[in-house]
Parts: C-alpha cells; sequence; structure tokens
C-alpha cells in the first residue's frame, strides 16, 4: 500500500530547483558584471550555468527523477516488500 | 523581394505531411474515444513530442527571441523558469490526471467538486476565453511566417492556415492532432537548434557572440541592481521583482493549462503519461536553448548583417519598423519580427525554409490543441453534459466536428484584422487559467480539505480581478508588466516608482491564498468524493 500525499522526491527537486535558481540569481544581482566577466574558456560562464544547465539540463535531470524514482517506487510496491513512497 | 525555391519547397512539404496525417487518421471517427483521447494509447515519445509542439506557441517562437531582444540577458532566466515548468508536470497533474482518466477537462471539476453541470461552465469561462485568445494568436502567427517569409498576402495565409488546421483536426480529431504536434514538435525543435548553431558559427562561438552583444549594448549583460551606476538592461528588469516577477508567470503554465492537460489523458498508462513529460522537456529545452542564442544575437545581426541596413535603416528597431511597413499585418509588435529578420539577414535559404517550417509546426499546433480543447468542452460539456442536448449525445463525433468549424471561423474571422489588444491577451490568458483553473485543479488532486465553495469563489472572483488588473496596468500604467496596484503604494505623481511584476504574476500567490483560506472557512466535500478524486488518484 502506498503512502498518500506528494513524493518526498519531488520536494527533493525542487529545492535542487530554487536553491540553483535562486543563488545564482542572487549572485548575479549583487556582483557587477558577473553574467558577462565571470568567464569559462573565454566565453561568460552565464552560457553554462543559466543559458545550458538552466534551461536545458537541469530539467532534463528532473524530469528523469520525477518518472525514474515513482517507477521505481511502484516495482517495488508491487513487489510487496518496499518502503512506503 | 522573391522567395528562394527552397523556402517554398520547404513549406509545401510540410503541408503536405500535416495533411497526410490528417487523411490517414480520418478513422479514428468511428469512435469517439479514439476522437476525444486517442483512444489512450499514445506512447511516451509521441506524446513528449505533442506535448511540448502544444504547449509552445508563437508567443514562444517568435516572443522569446523578442523578450531577450527587449530585456536582454535577465530574461534569460524566464527561458529557464519556463523549461523548469514542465518537469513540475510530471507529478502534480500528469500522473494523476491519467490515473483517474477523464475524457474533458472539465470532467475533474464537475466530479471532484461534485458540481455536474456548474462547476463544467465556470471551469470552461476562463478556459473558452484562453482558448480563442490562443487560437487567435496561433492563427496570426501562422500567417505571419507565410506572409514574411513566403510573401503570401496576409489574408490568404490567415485562410491556409484556419483551412489547413480544420481539414485534419476534423478529420482525426485527437489521433491527427497527436500525431501531427509530435512531427511539428520535433520539427520545430530542429529548426531552432538549426538557427542556433548557424547563428554561432557567425561569431565564432559563444565568447565571439558574448564579445559582440558587448560592444553593442553593454546594459544587455546587467541584471537588476548589479551596475553600481543603476544601470539596467530594460526598465522592467532595473527592479529585482521584475526578474523573480518574470520567472513564475509561465512557470506553472504546462501543469495547469487545458491543453497540456488533456495530453495527459492521451497517455496509455501512468508510466507513459511521467515519461511523455521526460520527453517533451527535451524537445522543448533544445528548443528554448536554440531561442535564447537567437534572442541574444537578433539586435546585433539585424544591425550588421540585415540588408535594410543599407536602405536608410540606423539600427535594429528601423530594420523592425521597415518589415512591419513592408508587411503591414495589423496588430503584430514589431518585436515579432525580430527572429523572423534575423534568419533573412544569414541569407541563406536552406536556413529560412527551416524556419518557415518550425514556425508554421509551432503555431499550428497549438492552434489545433486549443481547437480540441473547445471543441470537447462546447460540443461534449455543454452541449451534452449541461444542456443535455440529444443530438450531441447521440453523434458525439458529428457535435465536436461541427463545434470544430464553428471555433476555427469565429477565430479566423477575428484573425483577419487583429487588435494589438488581442495579441497582447495572451500573456493574461495564460495567467487566468492558473489563477482560475489552475490552483483548484492542483488543489483538488493534492489537498483533501479544497472544496467546492473554493473552487467556485477562486474562478468567480480571479477571472475579472485578473482582467481588470491586467488592463489597469497595460492601459494606465503603460505595460502589463507593472504591477496594477502600483499607485496604490507608491502614489501617482511624475516618476512615482512602479513595482515590475510580469503578465500581473502577484495574482498567483494571492489566488493560493485565496483559495486555502476559503476551503478552510467553508464545508468540505463528501468523504465518498474525496476517495475517489483525491485520494485513489494520487
Amino acid at each position: 500500500m502506498k503512502k498518500k500525499g506528494v513524493p518526498r522526491i519531488f520536494w527533493y527537486g525542487i529545492a535542487l530547483l530554487y536553491s540553483y535558481t535562486f543563488i545564482l540569481m542572487i549572485a548575479e544581482m549583487n556582483s557587477p558584471g558577473m553574467t558577462f566577466n565571470l568567464k569559462m574558456g573565454g566565453a561568460p560562464l552565464s552560457f553554462l550555468y543559466n543559458g545550458f544547465i538552466g534551461v536545458f539540463a537541469m530539467n532534463v535531470f528532473l524530469a528523469w527523477l520525477w518518472y525514474y524514482v515513482p517507477e521505481q517506487e511502484d516495482k517495488r510496491a508491487a513487489a510487496g516488500g518496499g518502503k512506503d513512497k | 523581394m522573391t522567395t528562394n525555391p527552397v523556402v517554398i519547397f520547404a513549406a509545401l512539404l510540410y503541408f503536405a505531411v500535416i495533411l497526410g496525417i490528417g487523411y490517414v487518421t480520418r478513422k479514428a471517427s468511428a469512435d469517439p474515444m479514439d476522437y476525444y483521447v486517442a483512444g489512450r494509447k499514445i506512447g511516451p515519445f509521441v506524446n513528449g513530442a505533442a506535448l511540448a509542439a502544444a504547449y509552445f506557441s508563437p508567443a514562444s517562437f517568435l516572443g522569446m527571441p523578442a523578450f531577450i531582444f527587449i530585456m536582454g540577458y535577465p530574461f534569460w532566466w524566464v527561458l529557464s523558469s519556463i523549461i523548469a515548468g514542465l518537469p513540475l508536470a510530471s507529478m502534480m497533474t500528469a500522473a494523476p490526471m491519467r490515473k483517474y482518466a477523464p475524457v474533458s477537462f472539465t470532467d475533474y471539476y464537475a466530479d471532484r467538486y461534485d458540481s455536474p453541470k456548474v462547476m463544467r461552465v465556470l471551469a470552461g469561462i476562463p478556459t473558452l476565453m484562453s482558448g480563442w485568445a490562443y487560437i487567435v494568436l496561433s492563427t496570426v502567427g501562422t500567417a505571419l511566417f507565410m506572409t514574411a517569409i513566403l510573401r503570401v498576402s496576409y489574408p490568404v495565409a490567415v485562410v491556409i492556415a484556419a483551412v489547413v488546421i480544420m481539414f485534419y483536426v476534423f478529420m482525426g480529431g485527437m489521433v491527427a492532432t497527436t500525431f501531427s504536434s509530435a512531427f511539428q514538435g520535433v520539427l520545430m525543435t530542429f529548426a531552432s537548434v538549426v538557427v542556433a548553431f548557424v547563428v554561432l558559427n557567425v561569431f565564432g562561438g559563444f565568447s565571439g557572440l558574448a564579445n559582440a552583444v558587448y560592444a553593442n549594448n553593454a546594459n544587455f549583460w546587467l541584471m537588476p541592481g548589479a551596475s553600481p551606476e543603476g544601470l539596467f538592461s530594460h526598465p522592467i528588469m532595473g527592479y529585482w521583482t521584475g526578474v523573480v516577477g518574470f520567472y513564475f508567470v509561465w512557470h506553472f503554465g504546462f501543469s495547469t493549462m487545458p491543453y497540456t492537460v488533456v495530453r495527459f489523458f492521451t497517455a496509455m498508462d501512468i508510466k507513459s503519461a511521467r515519461r511523455s513529460v521526460f520527453w517533451a522537456v527535451l524537445f522543448g529545452g533544445a528548443m528554448y536553448w536554440g531561442l535564447l542564442i537567437a534572442g541574444t544575437a537578433a539586435r546585433v545581426i539585424l544591425e550588421t548583417m540585415h540588408p535594410m541596413m543599407q536602405q536608410g535603416a540606423t539600427n535594429a528597431v528601423g530594420v523592425l519598423n521597415m518589415i512591419r511597413t513592408q508587411l503591414a499585418i495589423p496588430g503584430a509588435p514589431i518585436t515579432d519580427y525580430s527572429y523572423i529578420a534575423l534568419v533573412e539577414a544569414l541569407g541563406n535559404p536552406v536556413i529560412l525554409g527551416i524556419l518557415v517550417a518550425g514556425g508554421l509546426a509551432i503555431s499550428m499546433a497549438t492552434a489545433a490543441a486549443w481547437v480540441m480543447v473547445l471543441n470537447v468542452l462546447i460540443g461534449r460539456d455543454f452541449m451534452g453534459k449541461c444542456l443535455g442536448n440529444v443530438w450531441s449525445i447521440n453523434n458525439p463525433v458529428k457535435s465536436l466536428r461541427v463545434w470544430t468549424v464553428v471555433i476555427l471561423i469565429i477565430t479566423t474571422m477575428f484573425s483577419f484584422n487583429p487588435l494589438g489588444l488581442v495579441l497582447d491577451l495572451s500573456g493574461w490568458a495564460f495567467l487566468v487559467v492558473i489563477v482560475t483553473t489552475g490552483v483548484p485543479l492542483v488543489g483538488g488532486i493534492w489537498w483533501r480539505r479544497a472544496n467546492t465553495t473554493a473552487a467556485m469563489a477562486t474562478i468567480i472572483v480571479f477571472f475579472p480581478l485578473s482582467m481588470y488588473s491586467w488592463l489597469y496596468a497595460r492601459n494606465t500604467l503603460g505595460s502589463p508588466h507593472w504591477a496594477a496596484f502600483s499607485r496604490l503604494i507608491y502614489g501617482s505623481h511624475e516618476g512615482a516608482f512602479k513595482l515590475p511584476t510580469g503578465h500581473q504574476v502577484w495574482l498567483i500567490p494571492v489566488s493560493v491564498i485565496f483559495f486555502v483560506v476559503v476551503s478552510l472557512l467553508t464545508k468540505p466535500n463528501s468523504d465518498e468524493v474525496l476517495q475517489k478524486y483525491c485520494d485513489d488518484i494520487q
């Protein structure tokens, strides 16, 4: 029998998403020039942490996490020996 | 300016595939469940690509590069938030909605809030308004691509767009819409990514692009508060609430918008519903990365490479103004041409051909998805469930087909000469769904205390309140992105501060609080209802 309510993995993912976003946003707002001057390989790092990870990679990971973990839990629940949630 | 045959071929090929899908799927009309929800047989890849194509509209394809063009780097976070909103749906609504397996968007409101007629009508009102605005916007977007790139006259382009959408939705209902949207999802992503790589190649990579943008307009890179001199990329991005507010404008849309929620009904099982979100993120994320690169480069490319700079234009805005004058598309803001103008400036007919196919794809997929929501809403829910019309009940597919035609005739009429307001309204059309039906949808699934009174009150209060706030801000404060209550707090004197909050996004937390408070103060629904439509679908 599965427990009801929002699965715990959802809140872990939410914490990861919003802490990543808002820590970077706050850093950018308080560090003059960070968006352009902080560089990696000659290009602004913002292309990586915002343009690529923020727009694409982080969300692909979360989408994977939020289908993979519930599927594993469903399997365990079906087998009858797993933990709830 | 003439149109290159390669571009015409790309458009014709696109139309041939879409019309072919409509014809091949015509047998869906034999079974109402196929016509309504594609028989609930769609796998995750096809459903995910279709989800992405339906959810992202011309407001993404034309609007996102235009917003970056206007507001600069801070708007990158908005693209990130929109895609981050997709995975939220896999748990919030995708799995529960597939488990519940309804036919129409309003079914859940009727069942969970134990009000088969009133809740259906109430949930249907914002859905109708939003759908109308989005179909008009998408028809105009489709026509804009045809007019700007293929040089088809605007009224002819509107008619072609409406007729093609009508053909495939009429023939194959949700089956045709699903497969055409999946094809369109792949195409729009491909177009956006190809354009981005060509742009990066022009500048020799990310550093070349960044330096060129900095040389053109150093303020582009400014986050609010980051300039010791108090400079900003745009007045709305001059204060932190501009970025944070815009971050949340579209963030919760994927979980709550009718045209995405109904696509969870088409998945073959709960596992497919969750996995289809993964594919939607993959397609949508890649497309948005491409739009981010294009929007960043747009101003520089227009000012250094567009042929109109040799014909009298002095800057990028001048180029866009000249294009608008030349095309004379009513209502469309000049910045909507920025993405098309950028690709034109690249001077490569193959890339322009790919863009026209991608642009037509994203626009038509959204229009078709909304037509399917509205034809079920009117033809099944309003006519059959609410009014008890015998003909609609006995002829479900015919009823939907009749309403498909009616809906598209009405929206086409609006598309011929759309007011700027109608196109702008897409911003409100999005917000209104989240603050009226979105909150009771998510609340109803996950919170036992959510009740009928709160659901009804939220829709009745926030439908007019959101429309008034949005219109007041747009017409009196000069932009829908200034908080409507700014004058109450900061006064109305010359130079008074206005609080930036994109599209009146502050209404989202206010509607959540309102819903919670009313739920706590009024009688909960029966245990039987809560068991069936809350506990059992989690």
